[in-house]
């Protein structure tokens, strides 16, 4: 295996690894994490066996250029949806945690609704109570 | 015996068919107080929980079951109950099966209602093989008739566990890293009345379920230790 396969297979267990790490702490949640380590596996099978590509390009007749600069940017790119992944997971977990207590508060004020009625009713009885005893 | 604070948690959706007479039943064996998180139902369901005196706490879309029970794992935590049983609304867990969970209250942090009869041969093949995998011994993985103490409802309110997707494994490997003894009763269950499984209701969903399982697995098999991730909980 020639230094660039093992470079490739390397980038794959990288970011394989960083998944791994982000579900573990509750970073990213596993749904998300299957994509994310599918496409780990993948960049990692296809470091590791260049020739696969060689292959592709046979099938589909495209050459095997070399696109460093492009690949660097896709690169990049990964990362940015990584980060957006985590920041999503984030945000969705704020507004289910919103959706809990909305739902408790809703309960609260249905509870406090009816206490405030049950009193009222007891006010009202004990006025008219009052008013019959003062005749 | 005092007879301990629990409050009784049951998510649903679309459970019209079964609440009432569950909710009654509770309440006449029991006289626990019950909650019942109405996760996004399109029939009677919340109003007959009203009815037969049961706090409805109603989600604004459906969430799922897990985030129905976390809903109401928050709310006992909130109010400072001892405990909470869980259990579903279609009419598998039965009230009279509650003894058998609240008997070990007082040696466990988790007790669970296990059933082991029910389930297809794959399922068990399933519960099985995560069982090996996340080395939790637990045989029922799935099983959300579940009895909770206070410390246990405190992890489970924590921000992190509302990351989970399933009350299965997720849950028991969080409560197995923060510590917590976690125990299996035998208990019967019968055959779901009304509403299908949300988890088992597809080969989509099914695949979904395993994978996100065994990724569940895979990431938290070794307990975590960290401090700084274990004092978020507490």
């Amino acid at each position: 295996m020639s230094s660039p396969q093992i470079i490739g297979a390397a980038i794959g267990l990288f970011i394989g690894g960083i998944i791994f790490w982000l579900i573990r702490r509750d970073h990213m949640v596993s749904k998300d994490g299957i994509r994310w380590l599918l496409l780990a596996g993948f960049i990692m099978v296809y470091g590791a066996f260049p020739k696969l590509n060689d292959l592709l390009g046979e099938v589909l007749g495209i050459s095997y250029p070399p696109i460093i600069p492009v690949l660097l940017g896709l690169g990049a790119i990964l990362i940015k949806l990584l980060i957006n992944d985590t920041e999503r997971v984030k945000t969705r977990v704020d507004i289910e945690r919103m959706i809990q207590r909305m739902a408790m508060l809703e309960a609260e004020l249905v509870q406090m609704k009816a206490k405030v009625d049950k009193d009222e009713t007891v006010t009202i009885h004990r006025d008219n109570v009052q008013s019959i005893h003062s005749k | 015996m005092a007879i301990p604070n629990i409050l009784v948690v049951i998510p649903a959706q679309d459970e019209a068919l079964t609440i009432g007479p569950l909710l009654a039943d509770i309440r006449t064996r029991y006289g626990f107080d019950i909650v019942v998180i109405d996760d996004g139902s399109t029939d009677a369901t919340a109003a007959i929980a009203r009815e037969n005196g049961a706090v409805v706490l109603p989600h604004l879309r459906a969430l799922g079951a897990w985030k129905a029970t976390q809903t109401g794992l928050r709310y006992a935590y909130n109010r400072s109950y001892e405990g909470v049983i869980t259990m579903d609304a279609d009419g598998q867990h039965l009230p009279t099966e509650m003894a058998a969970l609240l008997s070990r209250m007082d040696s466990v942090d988790v007790v669970i209602g296990s059933c082991i009869s029910r389930g297809s041969f794959l399922r068990h093949v399933a519960w099985n093989s995560f069982r090996i995998m996340s080395g939790i011994n637990v045989k029922d993985i799935t099983s959300g008739f579940r009895l909770y103490n206070l410390a246990a409802l405190r992890v489970l309110s924590a921000k992190e566990a509302t990351m989970l997707e399933f009350q299965d494994l997720g849950v028991l490997l969080l409560l197995r890293s923060l510590g917590l003894s976690i125990e299996e009763v035998n208990v019967a269950m019968d055959e779901r009345i009304s509403g299908k499984s949300r988890i088992f209701n597809s080969w989509f969903s099914v695949s979904s379920y395993m994978l996100t399982t065994a990724i569940v697995c895979l990431t938290k098999a070794i307990p975590l230790r960290d401090v700084r991730y274990l004092k978020r909980f507490y």
